[in-house]
C-alpha cells in the first residue's frame, strides 16, 4: 500500500514536471525535447528520433546523430506508432530498447518520440505504462493547441503582410488618403495625407464631405480653394465596413496651370485684338495721307483740313493705346509710380467726359453729371485717376444698348466722410453674374470671339484695377444683363 | 428462482486461475515490472504461448515476432497482455457452453467487438485510459454467460421470448421479472475480486445514467455506446430481439457530434476486420 501511494505521488511529480516543460514549448521540437528530458530521468536515452505525422506522411524534425536506427527500419516502427497509437518499449536486442511515444489527438497521430535506450537498469514497471500513456496523450492536446494557435499566427502574420503591403501602395500614392468612419473619426491616414497635413478649415470640409457621402449613400467630387490652395476631395464608401474612403488632392498647380494656359489664349487673343486695334487708326492715317499726297492740288482747304483732322484723331487714339499698352507693362512690372497731389475731382470728371464727347456723341449716349456744384479736392494721381474715368465712361459708352431708345450714362460723385465715391452708370448690355469675376482680368473681353464689334485692348479695366489698387482702394461692379452696370471706386478726400 | 440460490450457484463457477490473478493484479499495480510476471507465467508455458500468439496477430500489427512474454509486455504494455489473457480465459471458461439459439462464435465476437470499439472510442474521443475500456467491454456481457452456464433453460428462454417478442436481452430480462446479466455479473466479479471499474461497467452499461456523476460515467457510457454500435453493425450477436436504443444521454456527456462519430465508425470497420484473430482462441 506504501508502494502503491508512492508510486502515486511519484506519478504526479512526474507529471507536473511535465506539464511544466510543455508550458513553455513553443513547436514540435520543443515537445520532443520535454518528452526527452523527463524520460530520462528513468532511462538513460541516448539518442532520438522525432517524425512528425501529417497528410499520412512521416517527416523527421528532429535527429541525434549516432541514432542507431537505419530509415528502413524506422519504417517498421513508424507502422507500430500508427497501428497502436500508445507507447511502447520495443526490445531492440538483449540489452537495448527503443522507448516510442506517439503524441495522439482524439485518436489522430500527430507526432512520435523515438528514444534509444541502453541498458535499462531500472526494469520496465507498469508506473511507467501508465506515465508515459499519459505523456502520449497528454502532448497530443498540447501539440495540437500549438498547432491551432501556428495557424491562427499564421493567419494573421498574413493578414499584417497584406496590410503592409496595401499601406504601401496607398502610402505611394500621391494623392491623399484617409478613412473615415460613420461617426467622422479618421479610421486612416496615409502618408501623402499626413504630408498634406490639411488645416482645421479642410478637415472639416472632409467631415462634412464624408457625412454627405453617408447620407447621399454615394461618393462625392467636390473642389474648393483655401487660402488660394485649391483641393479636390473624392469621396467613395467602402460598403463592407460602414466607412467613407476620401481622395484629397492638392490642384493649385493644377489651377495655376489651367489658369496660365487661359492667360496664354487671352494674349493670342490680345495679340490679334491689337494689331487690329492699331492697324485701324494707322490705315486710316496711312489712306488718308496717300489721298493728300497723291491729290493736295486737287483738294479744297475744307476737305483737306477734315482729312487732316481725321489723320490727327487717329493719331490720337493710336498714341492712346501705345499708352494704355505702355502702362500695362509697367503695371505688369509693377512700376506704376503715382504722383498724388491735390486737385478738383469735379474739374477732371468734366474733363473725362469731353474727352469721350466724340464716341458717345457717336453712339448716341447722353452722358449725365450729378456732381456737387463746388469742388471736391481729392488726393490722387490727377492724370491716373483721369485715365480711369475716361476708361469708364468709354466702357459705359461702348457697351451701350443699341436697342435701347435711351442711352444714358450716369457720372455721380457722392462725399462720405474722408472718401468720395465715384461711380458710373449706365442702362447699357450689363454682365452676367459669371463673367463678373473676370472682367478686370488682363486681356479679358467680355467678347472674345474675335469679331472686334466692339474696339478695345482688352487692357482698360485690368488698367483701372490696377490704379485704384494703388491708391489702395478697390473698384467695384454690379450688374446685370439688360438692365446696365455701375462701376464705382473711391478716392481719399484732399486733407486740411 | 432466487438471487440466494444465484449466489450459491456463482460459488461452483471457476475463478481465474493463480497466473491470470497475477497478471490482472500487475496490471494495476505501479510496482510490477515485466521480469516479475515473466517468472509467474513461466509456470504455465501453454497459457504464455496462447498470449504470444494473440499478441503476434494481425489484431496488434507488431513489425516482428514477439517470443517472450517480457517482451509482449514491453512492446504492448501490461494491460494489453492482460486483456489478452483475459480473452484466453473468458473464451474458454464462459464462452464454450452450447445453448440452443444462440450461436457462442457470434456471442463471443459480440465481446471482443464491444472490447475494441470501447478501446477506440476511449481514443478518439480522448479518454486517455483506453486499454482498460477493452477489458470492460470484453466482461460487460459476461452476466449472461453466467446465465447460460448456470442456468441453461433460462438463458435459452430469454433469448426465445426475445427474439419472439423482438426486445432487447435486458427488456425481457426485466419482463420476465428475473436477475438481469447486469446483477449476475456483478456478483460474478465480485467473487473474482475484479477491478471496481470492470465491475460497474458490466453492471450499469444498461442503466449509464444511474451512474451519472460518478467517476466511472465516462465508461459506462462508452460501453453503452460500445454495445449499441456493435448491434447497429451488426457484429456479432448477443442474443438480443432487437438492437438497443443509444440513450441521448450518452451521446451528450461523451461529447459526440457527427463528425466525431463517423470518425469512429471509420475506425472500427477498419478494426473489426483484425478481429477474426480472436475467435479461435
Amino acid at each position: 500500500m506504501e508502494e502503491t501511494s508512492n508510486s502515486i505521488n511519484r506519478f504526479l511529480i512526474t507529471i507536473a514536471s511535465f506539464a511544466r516543460e510543455l508550458n513553455t514549448a513553443k513547436n514540435t521540437v520543443d515537445i520532443s525535447k520535454a518528452i526527452e528530458k523527463v524520460m530520462g530521468r528513468f532511462f538513460s536515452i541516448e539518442s532520438s528520433l522525432t517524425a512528425m505525422y501529417k497528410d499520412d506522411e512521416w517527416q523527421v524534425i528532429r535527429l541525434d546523430d549516432g541514432f542507431p536506427i537505419s530509415e528502413t527500419d524506422m519504417e517498421n516502427y513508424y507502422s507500430l506508432a500508427l497501428e497502436r497509437k500508445s507507447p511502447s518499449f520495443f526490445p531492440l536486442n538483449d540489452s537495448d530498447y527503443l522507448v516510442i511515444l506517439p503524441s495522439v489527438k482524439s485518436g489522430r497521430l500527430l507526432s512520435t518520440f523515438f528514444g534509444y535506450v541502453g541498458e535499462n537498469e531500472k526494469g520496465f514497471t507498469q508506473e511507467f505504462e501508465t506515465m508515459f500513456g499519459f505523456f502520449s496523450f497528454y502532448s497530443g492536446i498540447v501539440l495540437e493547441n500549438l498547432d491551432l494557435l501556428n495557424e491562427v499566427k499564421d493567419a494573421a502574420k498574413v493578414q499584417e503582410q497584406l496590410r503592409v503591403y496595401f499601406e504601401m501602395m496607398l502610402n505611394s500614392l500621391d494623392e491623399g488618403i484617409c478613412v473615415l468612419d460613420s461617426s467622422g473619426e479618421f479610421v486612416f491616414k496615409n502618408k501623402k495625407y499626413r504630408e498634406i497635413d490639411p488645416g482645421d478649415a479642410v478637415v472639416e470640409q472632409i467631415k462634412r464631405i464624408s457625412a454627405e457621402t453617408f447620407a447621399q449613400n454615394t461618393g462625392q467630387a467636390v473642389e474648393m480653394e483655401f487660402d488660394g490652395v485649391f483641393y479636390s476631395f473624392n469621396s467613395v464608401i467602402l460598403t463592407d465596413d460602414d466607412q467613407v474612403l476620401l481622395r484629397l488632392e492638392d490642384i493649385t498647380n493644377t489651377k495655376e496651370l489651367e489658369r496660365m494656359k487661359k492667360i496664354d489664349q487671352m494674349k493670342t487673343e490680345f495679340i490679334a485684338n491689337i494689331s487690329h486695334e492699331l492697324r485701324t487708326p494707322l490705315s486710316a492715317i496711312k489712306a488718308y495721307s496717300e489721298t493728300i499726297n497723291d491729290s493736295v492740288e486737287s483738294l479744297d482747304p475744307a476737305t483737306l483740313k477734315e482729312f487732316m483732322g481725321t489723320i490727327i484723331d487717329q493719331s490720337d487714339h493710336l498714341t492712346f493705346l501705345l499708352d494704355q499698352l505702355l502702362d500695362f507693362s509697367r503695371m505688369e512690372r509693377k512700376d506704376l509710380n503715382l504722383e498724388k497731389s491735390n486737385f478738383n475731382i469735379i474739374e477732371l470728371i468734366k474733363k473725362a467726359k469731353e474727352s469721350n464727347k466724340e464716341k458717345y456723341e457717336q453712339h448716341s449716349v447722353e452722358i449725365e453729371l450729378k456732381l456737387p456744384e463746388e469742388a471736391v479736392m481729392v488726393n490722387a494721381d490727377e492724370k491716373r485717376i483721369k485715365q480711369v474715368l475716361i476708361n469708364l465712361i468709354s466702357n459705359a459708352v461702348k457697351y451701350s444698348n443699341k436697342e435701347m431708345d435711351e442711352k444714358k450714362v450716369v457720372v455721380s460723385l457722392e462725399t462720405e466722410g474722408d472718401e468720395v465715391t465715384i461711380a458710373v452708370k449706365d442702362n447699357g448690355l450689363g454682365i452676367e453674374e459669371s463673367e463678373l469675376d473676370k472682367i478686370f482680368n488682363k486681356f479679358y473681353r467680355i467678347d472674345s470671339s474675335l469679331t472686334y464689334e466692339v474696339e478695345g485692348t482688352g487692357l482698360g479695366l485690368a488698367i483701372c484695377r490696377e490704379i485704384i489698387h494703388e491708391h489702395g482702394k478697390e473698384i467695384t461692379v454690379e450688374s446685370s444683363p439688360g438692365e446696365g452696370s455701375v462701376f464705382s471706386f473711391k478716392l481719399d478726400k484732399a486733407g486740411d | 428462482m432466487d438471487l440466494k440460490k444465484t449466489i450459491q450457484e456463482i460459488e461452483t463457477l471457476p475463478s481465474p486461475d493463480f497466473i491470470l490473478q497475477k497478471i490482472v493484479d500487475t496490471a494495476n499495480n505501479p510496482a510490477a515490472s515485466a521480469k516479475d510476471l515473466n517468472e509467474v507465467a513461466s509456470k504455465d508455458p501453454g497459457f504464455v504461448a496462447k498470449i504470444l500468439k494473440l499478441a503476434n496477430s494481425a489484431y496488434y500489427g507488431l513489425p516482428r515476432n514477439v517470443t517472450k512474454l517480457t517482451e509482449a509486455i514491453m512492446i504492448l504494455g501490461f494491460k494489453t497482455v492482460r486483456n489478452m489473457a483475459m480473452s484466453i480465459f473468458t473464451s474458454k471458461e464462459f464462452f464454450s457452453f452450447e445453448p440452443e439459439n444462440l450461436d457462442m462464435k457470434e456471442f463471443w465476437k459480440h465481446s471482443v467487438v464491444v472490447a475494441t470499439v470501447g478501446e477506440l472510442t476511449a481514443e478518439i474521443i480522448g479518454y486517455s485510459n483506453k486499454e482498460e475500456l477493452f477489458m470492460c467491454g470484453l466482461l460487460h456481457d459476461i452476466g449472461k454467460s453466467v446465465q447460460g452456464v448456470l442456468f441453461p433453460n433460462l438463458f435459452d428462454s430469454i433469448i426465445s421470448v426475445a427474439r419472439v417478442k423482438k426486445i432487447s436481452y435486458y427488456q425481457t430480462e426485466q419482463q420476465l421479472e428475473i436477475p438481469t446479466h447486469e446483477i449476475f455479473a456483478e456478483l460474478l466479479l465480485e467473487k473474482w475480486n475484479f477491478p471496481e471499474l470492470v465491475m460497474i461497467t458490466a453492471s450499469r452499461h444498461h442503466r449509464p445514467q444511474s451512474i451519472q456523476n460518478s467517476i466511472y460515467s465516462d465508461p459506462v457510457n462508452i460501453i453503452t455506446l460500445s454495445t449499441f454500435i456493435a448491434e447497429r453493425m451488426r457484429m456479432g450477436d448477443n442474443g438480443a430481439g432487437r438492437p438497443i436504443e443509444l440513450p441521448k444521454y450518452c451521446w451528450d456527456e461523451l461529447g459526440l457530434t457527427p463528425v466525431i462519430f463517423d470518425e469512429l465508425l471509420s475506425s472500427v470497420e477498419k478494426k473489426v476486420e483484425k478481429i477474426d484473430e480472436f475467435m479461435n482462441i
